[in-house]
């Protein structure tokens, strides 16, 4: 009968593939993850390479300053890197209101509220050696160092390479490679 | 015990199929079993940190994510409901060609043809006569299922072509309480491209078996100052095959050979704009098709006997965040369907329908104690055309000319409230008001549980309700064979179902889920007591219990796989019987298998559909069909090229027909058998 037989081949089918599931368990990372922990897990490579100038100089210094100015949805996610290490310091993140707010800054993270004010906050931090980074469009433009953005369901960066080199970090070469380049002075 | 209780079949026709259950079942338990126990499964923590992978590997990550769950941005694992999400890149590896083709890969799902029309069936359910109106049609968040009929299109009159598809996100289960009416036993939401996945002008050109041709062009870009726009255009035509009909078979009807009434002809418009939270979406699509079954008594053989069904709409969104962490969101929209059915019988008979609508929608997101993410908000639509004309030419008659207009709105809250790191609790109601029918309410509960390290448990509760259509209220044909009734109500749904996801050592994903389904005061067409007429009525009482697994896996070389069952029983509970066109068993397999590289791939599938009863109280036999894509990418830059062979081992096979059939004595509907596409896309 055509129906039993259509069964043997529907658990046939399963059988293959139960058989075939052992063969060649080399985890890959395929699992599906958020917007947000892939977003996380670039900014801690970020941190890995790029130089600051106080690297060097303020080696006694334990902490690693990330600072989240303003709202959205990566700010409240961002708490995750803290406590987590890099160049042997430990990341402590605080979340500010005003950026005047900030004391020995690596790294200051500006949320998607912040449109309208993200040329003052660039302007406050011209001067000095801290990493900006934001994930909403047009930031680097407007002289975010690091701007996250999504394309094809992945998560991609554009870097300003003027903003960077004028606040004296050094990026390295394997970071630009996989970038976009925004040469944009604002 | 409860799978006993679900697949206790209550005759011995059934006997050899319940016989292979166990063994499907034993298979899927060893295997889960298996993949628990085994040393290279262990959750190991580093694999899935993801702050231990290299940023290359990072830029390969694709972030899953689905809105139509809860109106707004989630990961499938949050999400209240159990999710399949189908990819651009899907629809190529596998040579899909309409929505259908995509539906008919996905868990749980079956797809039944008339060769006009092309059903959704779901846990179970394929209703005869039902314009796939219990299913929730979205295309970037807009409604698409018209004000007439309610009907979801997803053949060749479906708005969009399905190459400038980014994804679709399938939602089982009732979402009334975000979206309202028709969101039954699920949500369909098609998220286009943009501009920007185009960055300049992409021609593409088809032609496949029957004398089938497809050509389309589009044009996208994403501007330096943010604006971003896309527009694209498709024409179709096939000539369609001569098909045999053996209830037709005699000297005066050609033997029972439909010559040229197979045809499919459409075109279609889309283009999108937008710019700083602003997008502006229109689309437009007519679609001519033949009828070659001779439905509803038509003259067989005669390739005047068509339907035309256009469709078209507007849509306005703006997108803001107000006072740093209110999010919102506000639309405006318009759409247009147009129904025009030729029926020679003789006399010629025209049927034709005509809806327009206008309406709007504002919804609020925000997060509140970091705990509690609300989302809330009104729609309002104003139906303001709701036509419907039957009339016979020579000689003259008018048999129906019915126009209204009607409105309702629906105001919605819903709360995902974060109690402990791994449990949230999804609660969410929505309160609809129609001038016609009064009021309703619509809940959902649903509790999402990590256990463990990847992996999810969900425990859903819904309800969900259908409005009666402009068709089921007010369409009759002057007393000839179908009555009106206004008196209709909503037809209601309560939905029960736990949700098991899985992850092992990232390449294996593994999803089951067991639900129980309650339809009360169903619309169902019924003779008419007193007048033996055909008249739609709150009247059916069904149930749907049954168990969906999936397992699916990638491996490092590229080559991926997946494999669902479906194991469920539907019945009508006043007469103990089980529903027609409900399969008891679905099985799915595709396989994706690189050829020298990843850009060379061939995609396998295989399609299972169990026995199914026709309406006649007949059985249609199961069957297996089997498709073959081979795609390749940039081979030479820029190129695509793709070759399909559908129904490749050449099955016969045959789909339950609607009433409109049945009357002809026809209860099934023979399908394609083996047939090709050749598929070349250059982007410049």
């Amino acid at each position: 009968m055509s129906v039993s037989k259509n069964h043997r081949i529907f658990v046939a089918l399963i059988l293959t593939f139960t058989l075939s599931i052992p063969i060649n368990l080399v985890a890959q990372p395929q699992k599906t993850y958020s917007e947000y922990e892939v977003k996380i897990a670039f900014i801690l490579n970020f941190l890995k390479f790029i130089e600051w100038p106080h690297d060097s100089t303020e080696k006694e210094r334990k902490t690693f300053n990330f600072y989240v100015i303003g709202y959205g949805p990566l700010c409240e996610a961002l708490e995750a890197l803290d406590g987590k290490n890099v160049k042997g310091k430990t990341i402590i993140v605080k979340k500010i209101k005003k950026i005047i707010e900030i004391s020995e800054p690596d790294v200051v993270f500006v949320g998607q509220s912040e449109q309208n004010h993200i040329r003052d906050i660039v302007n406050v931090l011209k001067n000095r050696s801290v990493l900006t980074i934001g994930d909403t469009e047009g930031y680097a433009k407007n002289g975010i160092m690091i701007n996250l953005y999504m394309e094809m369901r992945k998560v991609r960066f554009e870097i300003n390479v003027d903003a960077a080199t004028k606040a004296k970090l050094r990026i390295s070469s394997r970071l630009l490679s996989l970038s976009r380049i925004i040469d944009h002075t604002p | 015990m409860i799978l006993n209780t679900i697949f206790k079949h209550p005759n011995n026709s059934t006997y050899s199929v319940s016989l292979s259950l166990p063994l499907i079942f034993a298979l899927f338990l060893c295997l889960a079993f298996q993949c628990f126990v085994s040393p290279l499964n262990a959750m190991d923590k580093s694999q899935n940190d993801l702050t231990e992978i290299s940023i290359e590997e990072l830029m390969k990550i694709e972030v899953e994510t689905v809105y139509a769950a809860s109106k707004r941005i989630q990961t499938v694992l949050d999400a209240p409901s159990a999710i399949t999400v189908i990819n651009a890149s899907d629809i190529r590896e596998y040579g899909y060609r309409t929505l259908a083709d995509i539906l008919k890969n996905v868990r749980g799902f079956y797809i039944t043809y008339d060769r006009n029309y092309n059903y959704i069936g779901v846990r179970g359910f394929n209703r005869p006569g039902d314009y796939n109106s219990r299913i929730l049609l979205l295309v970037n968040g807009n409604r698409m299922n018209d004000n007439i009929y309610n009907s979801a299109s997803i053949g060749t009159e479906f708005v969009l072509d399905v190459d400038i598809i980014d994804k679709i996100e399938v939602i089982r289960g009732p979402g009334s309480s975000l979206f309202g009416t028709n969101a039954f036993f699920g949500i369909i939401n098609v998220v286009t491209k943009n501009g920007k996945d185009f960055r300049g002008i992409q021609v593409s050109g088809e032609t496949a078996s029957f004398d089938t041709y497809k050509g389309r062009i589009t044009y996208g870009n994403h501007f330096q100052n943010g604006f971003e726009m896309l527009l694209s255009s498709t024409t179709y035509s096939s000539k369609g095959q001569s098909l045999y009909f053996k209830e037709f078979d005699n000297p005066a009807q050609n033997n029972g050979y439909a010559d040229s009434c197979d045809y499919d002809k459409y075109k279609s418009f889309f283009s999108k704009f937008s710019f700083n939270g602003l997008s502006l979406e229109g689309a437009y699509s007519t679609r001519n098709k033949g009828i070659p079954t001779g439905a509803w008594g038509i003259v067989f053989n005669d390739s005047t006997n068509a339907t035309t069904d256009e469709s078209g709409y507007l849509h306005l969104k703006f997108v803001k965040t107000f006072f740093n962490s209110l999010d919102t969101e506000a639309r405006v929209f318009y759409g247009r369907y147009k129904y025009y059915g030729n029926y020679i019988y003789p006399p010629l008979n025209d049927d034709s329908a005509l809806g327009e609508w206008l309406g709007g929608e504002i919804k609020f997101s925000k997060t509140l104690f970091n705990k509690h993410k609300l989302t809330f908000g009104a729609e309002y639509q104003d139906n303001f055309k709701q036509q419907q004309e039957n009339k016979n030419i020579n000689p003259y008659s008018l048999n129906l000319n019915d126009n209204r207009s009607s409105m309702s709105w629906g105001v919605y809250l819903q709360d995902e409230f974060t109690i402990q790191n791994n449990l949230i609790l999804n609660v969410g109601s929505r309160y609809d008001y129609y001038q016609t029918f009064g009021d309703t309410f619509n809940p959902r509960i649903g509790l999402i549980y990590n256990p463990i390290d990847n992996a999810v448990i969900k425990l859903l509760y819904g309800e969900a309700y259908r409005a009666p259509s402009a068709y089921e209220m007010y369409y009759h044909d002057s007393g000839a064979t179908q009555l009106a009734n206004r008196n209709l109500k909503p037809e209601n749904i309560k939905t029960y179902e736990i949700v098991y996801e899985q992850y092992f050592g990232n390449t294996m994903r593994l999803s089951a889920s067991g639900f129980y389904y309650r339809i009360d005061d169903l619309i169902s067409l019924q003779n008419d007591n007193s007048t033996g007429l055909l008249i739609f009525q709150n009247i059916d009482k069904v149930e749907s219990k049954g168990i969906e697994l999936e397992l699916s896996r990638k491996w490092k070389n590229g080559f991926k796989g997946s494999i669902s069952c479906t194991f469920q029983e539907t019945k009508n509970l006043e007469t103990k019987r089980p529903l027609t066109n409900s399969p008891k068993n679905l099985g799915k397999l595709n396989v994706l298998v690189p050829l020298l590289s990843n850009d060379i791939t061939a995609g396998i599938e295989l399609q299972y559909t169990g026995n199914r009863l026709t309406l006649l109280n007949k059985t249609v036999g199961g069957f297996i069909l089997g498709n073959l894509t081979i795609a390749s990418k940039n081979v030479i830059k820029g190129l695509e090229i793709s070759a399909s062979i559908y129904n490749m081992f050449d099955k016969t096979y045959s789909d339950p027909a609607g009433p409109e059939h049945v009357s002809q004595g026809m209860d099934r509907i023979i399908q394609d058998g083996r047939s090709f596409r050749l598929k070349m896309i250059y982007t410049f």
